[in-house]
């Protein structure tokens, strides 16, 4: 190599390095990053479907908000009357309410929202069945009935049920308003809307998106809790936890949602970042089957009562759950969460113990002695399985792990069968019953009212117990059907809550699942960003509270003095230092190569 | 046969293995377990007429064999489909993520090339020397590397620790307006992840070709004409030894966009390796479709014009 190619390659080394410390573009002022890893890329942000809805809780407000603790406060309604038969309910909007572009915001943008919500959208227009007639002619077969929604005046806005219903207070306050004047004509079952000219209430509106890369939010001049500190979030999408920690740490993201818990303790020890944690209205549990034999005609050892107490006699869950999650959960007990409220009122049963089973190997093993599973050679009693939908983390597959070896101890061996997840859901929820696996990892939202839980979990109305039921395992109980029949139609709040309550008892004593845990949400993020609000959940989207448009307009970037202290991130050298060791490197390969290729001219 | 009829008799085949192809990517897609149904009425609030509806809308509700007949007129139309999860033309959708997905090949592509050749040149001209064996020993080191494994360690070293370097996309999450330094920054890392890990191919492949070439005969003449060793390397065997090159380039073309999706889902670059990771997962079946086909053409056309290059190059082949 001559002297003067090395000079170059050394020049064009030392250029790029400078390129890339220029070519870096300045972070506008007042800008929010926020890492989103949970959910694949948002493929559109059409408010009717279900697939983006977590994408819109900073852009449309709702009637009625909750606070952390369920409590009502005034969204758009500044307040609300419900008649004494139940049947009448009446919002009052606020004064001054003013959409994103400035047109203001009325009672007829709420009657419109429940028009295209009942006659587009297939996935929510069944929620305000007491103010639908069937019509075939929408997308969904149903209308509102002729006079359901009335507005009198701009800023007021009555319901007229057919029937008493417990849930619409939470559905139709807690859902968010649509504006008229954007959507009027558009048909959001077939097309999506333009993000470039989105209008919404909510603290920060869309205004440009990157498919597969970022949604840009602008700030609200005209947010009813007050224009906003920032002048815009912007929600990137990060494809792998990892990268989006990597993206955290080196500056690219100020804030990530849903941080693997087991990647908290690296994260700490950046004394930069702030670790905070969220309770979501989730529930994971395992599905049991309760079909007594299987699709194969085999026995089904979990449809035993006795079998399945044994199996939760047999388990540790306290020291599982801390050893795959550390503190980053919370213990189950029941179907309900704890956080679930109907109106204000906790509907958690405090008589279930916790933790729900006592740790107790020994009776387990008399148990399964007892249902006819007495243990043969080398312990084993039978064999289980357990199919997952999906890529769960390594805490949960820690966690199943755990308990594969816990059922081991009482001759249960336990297979775990690991499914991509649309065949893994195909087989757990659409396969035929019944069904050919005994146990299946679940999870539910809660969200918003404590019928979705009972209904869903435990239920087999409308079907529910079928193939396509969300009650997969085919638990059966007349009586907590016709409970479940009874709280959608209470409208009194203690009796209502009781009668949740005394459903999760039923499904307590008869082990209708596996209880497992409540999930915490845990984020982190750099601590000049602050104000964020946690907590806030409730309908109807309980996911990522703290991205909810009332906690993103309190947040502001707050200088704060750099740390020097050993906690502090590691930073490697700086471009004077890797220059210097590159043109170093690259001339000592070029002397070495320029010798060479003179001995070898030499030998020729 | 002349050139001419080959080509065309070339074509036709390719046609009907195009055809062929698509009708095994429908097949497979349809029949392997799972479907949209599981992601998009995973909702357990949707109630039968709901998820009916829902059925009917994407017209998963008609039989397999009519579902193939408008999916085989579609692709002869240009029409794809709409996607049931973006609510769009399959070919927007589709044609939206090429642009990020050139920008990582093309130059990953040409540097593989150029740099993996004159690697493989390096280590052929010195055979068995300390530099050949180090050549060598590098290369199967990134030859074995994960890609994906690869991408997180330069991640780690450029991105967290350097801090020199962005961690994901293709330009600054803040950025605004049009930099093309900013690109460039982007694109550094991916491109040095895909570069590297087949580079070590390209580089054996030629050094392995040119020994070689190097053993015979026509090349011991020219040493007997008192030719230099330059000479005879460069003028005699380096265009016998590239020949296998074309192939392998011919191949690696086709490939290159199946080897992105892990690379691309490590740096978060939004182009069609990611869409596919996420069309698969969803069984977004009008993208997964519309993709399949786009690689498969991909590969059939880079095979056809690498046997047509490859007769061009090497005058002892005959299109008989």
């Amino acid at each position: 190599m001559s002297t003067k190619n090395l000079l170059g390659i050394s020049l064009l080394i030392l250029a790029t390095f400078g390129l890339l410390q220029v070519g870096f573009a300045q972070t506008p002022p007042k800008t929010m990053v926020v890492a989103i890893t949970a959910e694949p890329d948002p493929t559109d942000l059409n408010p009717i479907r279900m697939i983006t809805l977590y994408w819109m809780a900073e852009t449309y407000a709702d009637l009625v908000e909750w606070d952390q603790n369920g409590k009502t406060e005034p969204g758009l309604a500044q307040s609300w009357t419900v008649s004494p038969d139940g049947l009448t309910y009446t919002f009052t909007l606020k004064d001054g309410l003013k959409w994103s572009d400035g047109q203001p915001l009325t009672s007829d943008d709420v009657a419109f929202n429940f028009k295209i919500f009942t006659e587009q959208s297939t996935f929510f227009y069944y929620q305000w069945a007491s103010i639908q007639v069937p019509d075939s002619n929408t997308v969904t077969g149903f209308a509102l009935k002729p006079g359901a929604i009335e507005t009198p005046d701009p800023k007021t806005v009555v319901f007229h049920l057919s029937a008493p219903s417990a849930t619409f207070f939470i559905y139709a306050g807690g859902w968010p308003i649509l504006p008229k004047h954007y959507y009027e004509g558009m048909d959001l079952s077939k097309n999506n809307p333009d993000v470039t000219t989105m209008v919404g209430s909510g603290a920060f509106i869309p205004h440009e998106r990157v498919p597969g890369d970022k949604i840009v939010y602008v700030a609200n001049p005209y947010y009813y809790g007050g224009k906003p500190f920032l002048d815009q979030v912007i929600f990137k999408v990060y494809r792998d936890p990892t990268g989006a920690e990597i993206g955290l740490q080196s500056g690219e993201a100020n804030l990530m949602l849903n941080v693997p818990a087991q990647d908290v303790p690296a994260l700490q020890a950046n004394s930069n970042l702030v670790i905070g944690t969220e309770q979501p209205q989730l529930n994971t549990y395992i599905i049991l089957n309760h079909h007594p034999k299987l699709i194969d005609g085999s026995d089904n050892p979990v449809s035993n009562l006795l079998v399945r107490k044994a199996i939760v006699l047999s388990l540790d869950l306290p020291s599982i759950l801390n050893a795959s999650f550390g503190t980053f959960y919370k213990d189950a007990n029941q179907i309900q969460v704890p956080n679930m409220y109907y109106l204000g009122k906790a509907v958690w049963n405090s008589t279930i113990p916790m933790p729900e089973w006592p740790y107790d190997p020994t009776t387990a093993a008399q148990l399964l002695d007892q249902a006819g599973y007495p243990a043969g050679a080398g312990g084993r009693r039978f064999t289980l399985n357990l199919v997952i939908a999906g890529q769960p983390g390594a805490s949960i597959i820690k966690m199943l792990q755990l308990i594969q070896s816990s059922l081991k101890t009482v001759g249960i061996n336990l297979e775990l069968v690991l499914m991509e997840r649309s065949a893994g859901r195909q087989r757990i929820f659409r396969g035929a019953v019944p069904k050919d696996w005994n146990m299946a990892l679940g999870g539910i939202s809660s969200s918003p009212d404590p019928d979705v839980n009972a209904f869903y979990m435990v239920s087999t109305l409308a079907d529910n117990g079928a193939a396509g039921g969300f009650n997969a395992g085919g638990y059966y109980n007349p009586l907590v059907n016709q409970l479940t029949v009874l709280g959608e139609n209470t409208t009194d709040v203690d009796q209502r809550v009781a009668i949740y309550q005394r459903i999760s008892g039923i499904a307590h004593e008869e082990v209708a699942v596996l209880e497992l845990y409540y999930p915490v949400e845990i984020h982190a993020w750099n601590k000049m960003y602050q104000g964020f609000v946690l907590g806030l959940g409730n309908p109807p989207h309980d996911y990522w509270g703290i991205i909810k448009h009332q906690s993103l307009a309190k947040v502001n970037i707050v200088e704060v003095t750099t740390t020097t202290s050993t906690e502090a991130m590691p930073v490697g050298p700086d471009y004077t230092t890797i220059s210097a060791v590159v043109i170093g490197l690259v001339a000592i390969v070029g002397v070495a190569a320029y010798m060479i290729g003179r001995r070898g001219k030499k030998a020729n | 046969m002349g050139f001419g009829t080959y080509i065309t008799k070339r074509l036709i085949v390719a046609l009907g293995l195009l055809f062929v192809v698509t009708t095994l990517n429908f097949a497979i897609v349809h029949l392997a377990p799972g479907g949209p149904e599981a992601v998009l009425l995973s909702n357990p609030r949707l109630t039968v007429e709901a998820r009916t509806a829902i059925i009917k809308s994407l017209g998963l509700d008609k039989p397999l064999y009519e579902q193939y007949i408008a999916y085989v007129r579609g692709m002869l139309t240009g029409d794809w489909g709409t996607s049931y999860f973006y609510l769009e033309p399959a070919f927007k959708v589709v044609a939206g993520r090429v642009p990020a997905t050139l920008l990582l090949m093309v130059p990953s592509i040409t540097l593989t090339i150029l740099i993996g050749v004159a690697l493989g040149i390096l280590a052929a001209r010195r055979p068995y020397s300390l530099l050949d064996r180090a050549l060598s020993s590098v290369a199967f080191f990134f030859y074995a590397m994960p890609a994906f494994w690869l991408g997180f360690l330069l991640l780690t070293v450029f991105s967290l620790y350097l801090a020199v370097l962005p961690a994901s996309g293709m330009t600054s999450v803040t950025g605004v307006g049009f930099n093309p330094i900013d690109y460039l920054r982007h694109l550094l890392l991916p491109m040095l992840t895909l570069t590297l890990v087949n580079v070590a191919n390209f580089s054996l492949l030629v050094r392995s070709s040119l020994i070689e070439v190097l053993d015979q005969n026509y090349i011991m003449t020219a040493r007997g004409k008192g030719l230099t060793e330059r000479t005879i390397f460069y003028r005699h065997a380096l265009r016998n030894g590239l020949l296998p090159t074309v192939t392998m380039i011919g191949l690696y073309v086709g490939f290159i966009l199946a080897g992105a999706i892990l690379t691309e889902t490590v740096f978060s670059w939004p182009g069609l390796g990611l869409l596919t990771f996420d069309s698969i997962f969803r069984r977004d079946y009008p993208i997964v479709l519309a993709l399949f086909f786009i690689f498969s053409a991909m590969v059939i056309v880079a095979n056809l014009v690498t046997d047509i290059v490859y007769g061009l190059l090497d005058p002892r082949i005959s299109y008989e």
